[in-house]
């Protein structure tokens, strides 16, 4: 079954088409990765899947009409609410899923993010790496059939970066659908079950990674990554979550 | 939404800027000046205008930096994804800040009347603290708008200036204009941070004409804010 399912879907900002027509879906129980260089319209795309955005063309269909009860989304930036606590964000974005969790449930959740000793802490004064893990904590708090997450590792140590990784691991694990965006072919290559690569506003080629690394005859990810992404990092959208 | 407006609350009682601008400065104000002009007649002028300044500064100016802020970590953008309706979200914060800066206020009046020895009824006070909600509320409805041509501290900084400070030195808050030219006069009426003055000293002096009339006033503000609050959610980038 497909969760979302967008189709001919177009972006414009000003008179520049950021998103070009691409047609995708999300099945269910799956990890899926979209990848690319910065400025190709990946944000773009997760903000209309997400309605942060109207597309300008296409359609998006969605598998339910509640939809958003059981989406969870991370978006670039960590949007921790300022003078809120570790804890008392748990409890706030709870409330916004329609979700009272107890003091036991959230104890759990941090627990889960490895941020026991950190409940009282400002979320917005905990270090990087705490902050992504917090922000897949207040994402998930809801238990969500589908998981968004846009760059979860962008900016991380490794350490940080491996706890992301095994968070992701354990919301499939869960059962929960993941749809993530990346260029880090390491990440991508463990993670996901399917890649969605995107170049200038279009979906340059999508797949499982052993089909898609015998289909364009190259050794690895990173080798296929530099194949379907031409040379545009610097580029930026004008809309940049 | 219980739970969005009792965060609210406990995160804006924490914050610094309130126990500055709307606590220690209306409060040390009352007092000093209060002391200073030594009239007894005059401490009721002095207790409101101050009561005034605090709701001012922090639903207008406090509220607009909060909101830069929660904007610029992509809190709005995320409130478009979760279940939540913005406005169930906008009615608990603005009703949590409501409540801080009516409490705020009430704790200068507590002031005024102990150290000044004013004689207040309840009713005075209930109709005072109508009069704060009114102002306080269309005050954060307009911080919203505020914020949302903003997008950095300094143009917010220079913004809540360039509004907050006019509004505050064209009243009566602290000194009389009843010598003022006309057109001043008549400007002052557009002013609500006058009203809410007025409203202020109506309700502790009991002159339920001008009580009435500061109130609509206030309310007439409090729509225009509102609607200028939903145009910059539409419109802008929240």
């Amino acid at each position: 079954m497909n969760l979302i399912e967008g189709k001919k879907l177009v972006k414009n900002f000003k008179n520049k088409q950021v998103i070009q027509g691409i047609d995708f879906e999300i099945r269910q129980g799956e990890i899926l990765a979209l990848i690319g260089p910065n400025g190709v319209g990946k944000s773009t795309t997760i903000a209309m899947l997400l309605g942060i955005l109207p597309p300008d063309g296409g359609t998006i269909s969605y598998w339910r009409t509640d939809y958003k009860e059981h989406i969870g989304a991370q978006l670039q930036s960590t949007p921790f609410f300022e003078g809120y606590s570790a804890k008392e964000n748990l409890k706030l974005f709870g409330a916004l899923y329609h979700t009272n969790l107890s003091d036991e449930e959230i104890e759990k959740k941090l627990a889960d993010c490895h941020l026991q000793d950190a409940g009282k802490t400002p979320a917005v004064k905990l270090s990087i790496g705490q902050q992504k893990r917090l922000a897949i904590g207040v994402t998930t708090v809801h238990q969500p059939e589908l998981v968004v997450l846009d760059e979860p590792t962008a900016g991380l140590d490794p350490r940080s970066r491996h706890e992301i990784k095994e968070m992701i691991g354990g919301l499939a694990k869960n059962k929960q659908t993941v749809l993530f965006s990346s260029h880090d072919m390491e990440e991508v290559e463990k993670l996901a079950d399917r890649l969605i690569f995107m170049n200038h506003g279009k979906i340059m080629d999508q797949g499982n990674p052993g089909e898609l690394i015998e289909k364009h005859q190259v050794e690895n990810l990173e080798m296929l990554y530099l194949k379907l992404t031409e040379k545009n990092e610097g580029e930026k959208n004008e809309y940049d979550l | 939404m219980n739970t969005i407006f009792s965060l609210s609350l406990k995160s804006a009682a924490r914050e610094p800027f309130l126990l500055f601008w709307s606590i220690l400065i209306p409060i040390g104000g009352t007092l000093i000046l209060g002391f200073l002009v030594g009239n007894p007649g005059y401490a009721i002028n002095i207790t409101t205008g101050m009561m005034a300044m605090g709701i001012l500064f922090y639903t207008f100016t406090t509220t607009v930096f909060s909101l830069l802020g929660q904007r610029r970590r992509g809190v709005y953008q995320l409130l478009k994804v979760t279940p939540m309706p913005l406005s169930r979200y906008i009615i608990s914060v603005s009703g949590a800040w409501t409540l801080v800066s009516l409490i705020c206020a009430m704790l200068v009046l507590t002031v005024g009347v102990v150290f000044f020895q004013l004689d207040l009824a309840f009713a005075c006070v209930v109709k005072m603290g109508i009069v704060c909600v009114l102002g306080a509320t269309g005050y954060v409805f307009f911080s919203f708008f505020v914020s949302g041509l903003c997008k950095t501290e300094a143009q917010t900084s220079i913004a809540t200036n360039l509004i907050a400070m006019p509004l505050l030195l064209g009243s009566d808050a602290f000194y009389s204009l009843e010598a003022a030219p006309a057109w001043v006069k008549t400007v002052i009426l557009l002013n609500p941070f006058q009203w809410l003055l007025k409203g202020l000293r109506s309700g502790f002096s009991g002159d339920n004409r001008d009580w009435a009339v500061s109130l609509a006033a206030l309310l007439i503000f409090l729509g225009m804010a509102l609607v200028l609050a939903v145009g910059s959610f539409k419109s802008s980038d929240y």
